[in-house]
C-alpha cells in the first residue's frame, strides 16, 4: 500500500511541486498588496480550488480507469480496499500540498508577523476548505469511475458550498459530502467497472445526487428556452409585464399611483377620504427593501462585507474582529494596532476593552457613518472619535435589524426580521441630538421575512398623514432563479396600512385594504421543474424547509394543495409514465429483481427526470441496452 | 560428455517438431554421426539449442526410446543404443515402399534414365556404408 | 494438486448487439504451455477479462485456479500473472524501483529468474520505464511476471510489435525461465511461436471453443488434397469435411478436416478418381481451419 502511495506521488510530483510553488508565489504576491484573508478575490478562491480538485480527481482516476491500467492496478495480491486507500490518500495529500498548503503558509506567516488580525475562524476555514476539496476530489473521481454516464451531474451539489455562510456549517457540510462522495467512490471501486449499482441504498443515494444535478441543469436549460421565447416574441414578463401584475406596478407606478392602486376596490368606509388625501398629499417612495442575510459571528472570512471603517484623516482602518467582538484600529501604513472601538466608544491602544458588541455589526454610511448591530443604531464621528448610541430596540424575542438602512425624502426605513421601522432622517442625522431616536411608525411584516429567503422584495411607499402614515407595501414574489420558483408561487400582494402612533411607542396599525396581484409569469414557467420532478422537489423543499430554514412551509405533499389542479395532474401523470416506461425498459435487462424494483419505485417518485437518468445514463448505447442480455449477477 | 548434435528445425514443415527431432536423430545414428554409447544432449539443452519447448524434446526422446534407438540410464541420461531392429518385416517393408515412392516422385521429372537413378542410389548407399565403416574403425 | 487451471462452463457474454462469448466450455489442465488462438474479435480479451474478474459474465461459471472469477481473493491474484500486449507498466517509475515494489508484493518472488530474464534484454535499471524500447519493456514485464512464480501465467499477444531479436529472447525466457509448476496460456497470432512453445492448442472462434487438443493431434487432423478442378462443385456439395479450397490452374487444392483413412476411395465413389493427399504444416492447418470458421458462417 505504501509503495502504491509513493508510486502515485512520483507520478505527479513535478506537476504538484510546480503548482504548489506557483500558488505560493501568487499568494505571497497578493499578500503584499492586500489583506489576503479578506480580499474580494478570495470570495471566488475556494470555488476555483474546488473546480481544480474536481479536475484532479477526475484526471487521476481516468488515468487508472483505462482498461489495461485498471487491470494492472487491481490485479495484484492486495485487497482492493488498500489499493483504493493508497490511491485516494495520495490524491488527497497531493491536493493538500498544491492547493491548501501555500495559503496556509502565508496565513501562518501573517499571523506570526501580527500585521493582520488572524482569528481562529481563519484556521477553521482552512479546515473546512480541506474537507470541501476532499469532497470535490471524491466527486470528480466518482463521476469518472462510476458506470452511470451522467454521474458527473452529481457535481452540481458542490454548488451547495457557496450557499453556506458559517464556518461550522461549512465544516459539517464538507464532512458530510466528503463522506458521501467517498462512500459512493468506494462502492464504485471494483474490478468490473461496467456494472451499475444494484444495492437499493447505493442506487438511491447516487441517483438522488445525479438527478438533483440533472434537475438543476434541466431547469437552467428550460429557463434559457423561456428567455429565448420571450426575447423573440418580446413578451418578457419582466420587461413588458401584463397590465395589472405586480411587475407593471413596480415598473410604472410612482408612489402616488401605487397608493391609489392599493386602494382600488376597497370597501373601507374611509376609502374615499383616503383617496382624496392621496391626490393632494405628498407621497414618498420609501424604497425597495431586499431581505439580506445577517453577518454572523465566525462566518466564512471571505464573506466579510461592510466590516471596515476607513478613517483617512487619522490614517486608521477600523476592522471588526470576530474573536474580540470589537473594532480594531490599525494604522494604514505601519499596520500597528492604534486603538479599539467598542459599544462604549473609542479606546486607546492597549489591552482590549470589555465593551464588546453582542453581535457582529455592519457599517453603513449616508453622509454620516452608522454602525448597526442586532438591535442598536450607533452614529460614528470619526473626526472627534465619538460613538453615539441613537436607537435600541426594545428587548423583543429574536428581533434583529437587517442591513437595510435607507434614506429617502426625509424618511429613513429600516427593516428588522419582524417589523418595518420608519424614522425621520433629520432626527437620525442630528449631531446635537440628546434624546434617543423616536420611531415614527412600526409595521409588522409578514412571516416570510423571518426566514432568510433571498430575492424577496418589498416596495414601500409612504404618505404622511396628520396623525400617522399611510403605508403601501408591495410584496413581490421571487422573480427568477432556478431553485426558488417552485416554493411558493403565489400572487404578489399589495397592502395598504394606516398607522397611528399614540406618542408612546405604541402603534395602531389598521389594514385598510389588501389586493392580490396576478403573477406576470405563466403557469408553465412557474411549475416547469415541479412537473418534471415532483419527488426531487419534495426532497429539496424538505431540505430547504427543515435544514436550511429557507422555505416558508415545510414540504409535505399537502402543502402543494394550492398548486393549480392541472399542474398536480401533470405531475402525477409524469410520475406514472416514468414508472411504466422504467418497467418496460428494464423488463429484458438482466438485473436482480431488487434493483429493478428500486428503479421503478424510485422513478415513480422522481418523475420524468428519473426516467431520463435511467435512459441516458445507463441504457442508451451501453451494454445495458434493453432487449439485450446485460451484465448482471444472475446465474443460470 | 554429451555429444553435439547438428539439428535444424523447420517451422512450417508438415512434420511436427517432435517428428523432425526423431527423424534427425535417427538419421544421425544411421549415418554414424552418433555412435552407440554416445550421450544425447539433455532435454533442456536441446530445447535451448533449438528454441523449442523442452517437453517436445522429451516426447521425441520417448519416441526414440520406444523405437529402441536410445537407452535410458537411470540418473545419467540417454545414450545411443546398439543398433537393433525393432520393427517387424511388414512394417519395414511398408516404410521402404513409402520412401522409395517419395524418391521416385521427386526424380521422375528430372529426365534421368532408370540406370542413372539406380546408380546414384547405389553410390549413396555405398557412401553410407563407407562412413559407417570409418566410424566403426 | 489442481487439475484444471481454467475451467468455464456455459459462459455467455454479450455487448450491445454482439455476442462475445457463446456457451463457452473451456478446460485448461495444469502444466505446460497452452496456445490460445483465434481471429480478432473471437472473444479472447473478453474471456481474459471475465477470468480475471474485470467483467461479469451474463451466465455460466468461470473458475480460475478453482476459484470463482467473480470473487477472486488477493492471495489468488498473486498466483496468477497477466501480461497484456501493451505491456502496461507505470511509465514514470525507474525499473529498479518498480522491481523493488513488485518484489515486496509477491511472497514467492524469485530474483534469479528476474535477473536471468532481464539480463537477456540489456535493461539499465536506473532508466525510467517510459523510456524503454518496446522490446525492453516487454522483457521487464515478462521478467516480473515470471519472477512472481505464478501458478498460471496468461500472456495476451505479448510479442506484438517486437523485433526478431527481442522476440527470440522473449520466447526463450518463457521456455527456460518458467518454473515447473507454472502453466502458461499463450495467446498469439504468430504460428511459428506457437509451434515452438506450445504443447496444446485451443482455437476460439465466435465465442466458442472449436479446438482443444495437442498440437500434433491437430495438425494430423488436417490434410491437403488435390483433385481435378472440374470436380469443384461436387466437392463443395458433397464433402462435409472441407475446410477451404482454391483452384490453381486445373487443380483444386483443398484442406480437409478429419479425413477418414479411406478418403481417397470415398472421393472415388463420388466420381473423383484422381486424388492425392498429403499432410500439412501446423500454420497451414490453423489457417485453413480459421478460414472456415471465420468466413464460413458469414
Amino acid at each position: 500500500m505504501w509503495n502504491l502511495f509513493v508510486a502515485e506521488w512520483l507520478r505527479y510530483r513535478n506537476l504538484i511541486v510546480i503548482s504548489a510553488l506557483a500558488h505560493l508565489l501568487l499568494m505571497v504576491a497578493l499578500s503584499t498588496q492586500t489583506n489576503l484573508t479578506h480580499m474580494p478575490l478570495v470570495h471566488f478562491w475556494p470555488m476555483m480550488l474546488t473546480v481544480m480538485a474536481v479536475v484532479a480527481g477526475a484526471l487521476q482516476f481516468f488515468n487508472h480507469k483505462r482498461h489495461n491500467n485498471w487491470v494492472q492496478l487491481l490485479h495484484r495480491p492486495l485487497p482492493p480496499e488498500r489499493i483504493f486507500a493508497a490511491i485516494t490518500l495520495a490524491g488527497i495529500s497531493m491536493l493538500g500540498v498544491a492547493l491548501v498548503l501555500p495559503y496556509t503558509l502565508v496565513q501562518l506567516y501573517m499571523d506570526f508577523q501580527g500585521s493582520y488580525d488572524i482569528e481562529l475562524r481563519h484556521y477553521v476555514f482552512i479546515a473546512a476548505l480541506c474537507l470541501q476539496l476532499v469532497a470535490a476530489y471524491m466527486g470528480g473521481a466518482f463521476s469518472v469511475l462510476y458506470s452511470q454516464r451522467l454521474a458527473f451531474l452529481s457535481l452540481f451539489l458542490l454548488w451547495g458550498f457557496l450557499g453556506v455562510s458559517m464556518n461550522i456549517n461549512l465544516l459539517a457540510l464538507g464532512a458530510v459530502s466528503a463522506a458521501g462522495f467517498g462512500w459512493l467512490l468506494h462502492a464504485s471501486w471494483r474490478p468490473d467497472l461496467s456494472r451499475p449499482f444494484h444495492g437499493p441504498l447505493r442506487l438511491v443515494v447516487s441517483e438522488l445526487m445525479i438527478q438533483a444535478g440533472m434537475l438543476a441543469a434541466l431547469s437552467t436549460v428550460l429557463l434559457l428556452v423561456f428567455q429565448l421565447g420571450w426575447s423573440i416574441s418580446s413578451t418578457d414578463p419582466r420587461r413588458a409585464p401584463e397590465a395589472g401584475t405586480a411587475n407593471t406596478l413596480m415598473r410604472a407606478a410612482d408612489a402616488r399611483d401605487l397608493l391609489l392602486a392599493a386602494l382600488e376596490g376597497s370597501t373601507h368606509p374611509d376609502s374615499d377620504l383616503l383617496r382624496q388625501q392621496i391626490r393632494i398629499g405628498e407621497a414618498i417612495v420609501a424604497g425597495v427593501a431586499n431581505v439580506k442575510s445577517y453577518p454572523r459571528r465566525n462566518q466564512r472570512p471571505e464573506l466579510d462585507n461592510n466590516l471596515e471603517l476607513g478613517d483617512q484623516e487619522h490614517q486608521v482602518t477600523w476592522h471588526f474582529s470576530h474573536s474580540r467582538m470589537l473594532f480594531e484600529g490599525r494604522h494604514t501604513v505601519t499596520q500597528k494596532v492604534v486603538g479599539w472601538l467598542g459599544t462604549a466608544g473609542f479606546h486607546a491602544a492597549g489591552s482590549p476593552p470589555q465593551d464588546q458588541f453582542t453581535s457582529v455589526p455592519w457599517v453603513t454610511s449616508n453622509g454620516a457613518v452608522f454602525i448597526i448591530d442586532d438591535g442598536s443604531i450607533y452614529r460614528v464621528d470619526l473626526q472627534h472619535q465619538v460613538l453615539q448610541l441613537r436607537f435600541t430596540l426594545a428587548a423583543a424575542q429574536g428581533e434583529r435589524f437587517n442591513d437595510s438602512l435607507t434614506f429617502k425624502d426625509g424618511l429613513v426605513t429600516l427593516l428588522s426580521n419582524k417589523n418595518l421601522y420608519l424614522f425621520r432622517s433629520a432626527e437620525l442625522l442630528d449631531e446635537e441630538a440628546k434624546k434617543p431616536l423616536a420611531i415614527s411608525a412600526r409595521l409588522p411584516l409578514p412571516p416570510i421575512y423571518q426566514s432568510e429567503l433571498s430575492n424577496y422584495q418589498q416596495h414601500i411607499n409612504v404618505m404622511e398623514l396628520v396623525d400617522g402614515y399611510l403605508i403601501a407595501v408591495l410584496d413581490n414574489q421571487p422573480v427568477m432563479g432556478t431553485e426558488g420558483d417552485f416554493r411558493k408561487f403565489e400572487d404578489s400582494t399589495l397592502t395598504l396600512y394606516r398607522t397611528h402612533s399614540d406618542g408612546n411607542n405604541q402603534f395602531d396599525n389598521e389594514l385598510i385594504h389588501q389586493r392580490s396581484l396576478p403573477s406576470s409569469f405563466s403557469t408553465s414557467f412557474a411549475y416547469k421543474s415541479f412537473v418534471l420532478a415532483p419527488g426531487m422537489h419534495l426532497f429539496m423543499d424538505a431540505w430547504d424547509g427543515v435544514f436550511d430554514n429557507k422555505a416558508v412551509e415545510l414540504a409535505l405533499p399537502l402543502v402543494y394543495h394550492h398548486f393549480p389542479p392541472l399542474v398536480l395532474l401533470l405531475a402525477v401523470l409524469g410520475c406514472g409514465v416514468s414508472a411504466l416506461a422504467t418497467y418496460a425498459l428494464l423488463r429484458r435487462v438482466n438485473w436482480p429483481a431488487s434493483a429493478k424494483i428500486t428503479w421503478i419505485v424510485f422513478n415513480a417518485c422522481t418523475g420524468l427526470v428519473g426516467l431520463m437518468s435511467l435512459y441516458w445514463g445507463l441504457l442508451y448505447r451501453r451494454e445495458l441496452k434493453p432487449g439485450q442480455r446485460a451484465s448482471g449477477e444472475a446465474r443460470p | 560428455m554429451a555429444a553435439t548434435l547438428q539439428l535444424q528445425i523447420k517451422v512450417g514443415d508438415p512434420r511436427p517438431i517432435f517428428r523432425q527431432i526423431v527423424d534427425g536423430i535417427g538419421l544421425a545414428i544411421v549415418s554414424g554421426e552418433l555412435q552407440p554409447g554416445d550421450q544425447l544432449p539433455s532435454v533442456r539443452t536441446l530445447g535451448m539449442q533449438l528454441s523449442i519447448n523442452p517437453n517436445t524434446v522429451a516426447r521425441a526422446y520417448a519416441e526414440l526410446a520406444t523405437k529402441g534407438l536410445v537407452d535410458s540410464r537411470q540418473g545419467l541420461g540417454l545414450f545411443v543404443g546398439q543398433r537393433k531392429q525393432m520393427l517387424n518385416r511388414g512394417e519395414r517393408n511398408k516404410r521402404l515402399q513409402s520412401a522409395v515412392q517419395r524418391c521416385v516422385n521427386e526424380v521422375m521429372h528430372l529426365h534421368f534414365s532408370d540406370e542413372e537413378v539406380l546408380k546414384a542410389m547405389e553410390s549413396q548407399l555405398a557412401a553410407l556404408h563407407g562412413t559407417q565403416k570409418k566410424g566403426l574403425g | 494438486m489442481l487439475r484444471n487451471v481454467i475451467e468455464t462452463r456455459g459462459l455467455c457474454k454479450s455487448f450491445d448487439r454482439k455476442q462475445a462469448l457463446h456457451q463457452m466450455d473451456l478446460c485448461i489442465p495444469a502444466g505446460g504451455v497452452h496456445a490460445l488462438i483465434g481471429s480478432n474479435g473471437a472473444g479472447k480479451s473478453t474471456l481474459f477479462r471475465i477470468l480475471l474478474g474485470f467483467l461479469t459474465a451474463d451466465s455460466g461459471d468461470c473458475l480460475l485456479l478453482g476459484q470463482d472469477s467473480r470473487q477472486l481473493t488477493p492471495e489468488l491474484r498473486g498466483r496468477v500473472g497477466y501480461v497484456n500486449e501493451e505491456h502496461t507498466l507505470p511509465d514514470w517509475l525507474q525499473v529498479q524501483r518498480l522491481k523493488a515494489m513488485q518484489q515486496q508484493l509477491y511472497p514467492q518472488w524469485n530474483d534469479n529468474v528476474y535477473r536471468q530474464v532481464v539480463g537477456n534484454f540489456d535493461v539499465d535499471p536506473t532508466q525510467r520505464v517510459g523510456s524503454l524500447s518496446r522490446g525492453e519493456r516487454a522483457g521487464v514485464n515478462l521478467a516480473m511476471a515470471l519472477a512472481q512464480s505464478p501458478e498460471l501465467l496468461i500472456l495476451d499477444e505479448p510479442t506484438l510489435g517486437l523485433d526478431v531479436v527481442a522476440r527470440q529472447a522473449f520466447l526463450e525466457a518463457i521456455l527456460f525461465c518458467t518454473q515447473s509448476n507454472t502453466t502458461v496460456v499463450y495467446c498469439s497470432h504468430q504460428m511459428d511461436e506457437v509451434e515452438r512453445l506450445a504443447e496444446s492448442l485451443i482455437i476460439l472462434e465466435r465465442g466458442e471453443v472449436k479446438v482443444n487438443c495437442s498440437l500434433d493431434e491437430f495438425s494430423g487432423r488436417v490434410q491437403q488434397w488435390m483433385v481435378p478442378a472440374e470436380s469443384r462443385e461436387l466437392v463443395l456439395q458433397k464433402v462435409p469435411q472441407l475446410l477451404s479450397s482454391r483452384v490453381i490452374e486445373d487443380h483444386l487444392w483443398m484442406y480437409v478436416l478429419d479425413a477418414p483413412p479411406a478418403f481417397a476411395s470415398q472421393l472415388k465413389l463420388l466420381g473423383i478418381a484422381e486424388a492425392t493427399g498429403a499432410s500439412v504444416s501446423l500454420p497451414d492447418a490453423v489457417r485453413a481451419f480459421m478460414t472456415r470458421h471465420h468466413a464460413g458462417q458469414e
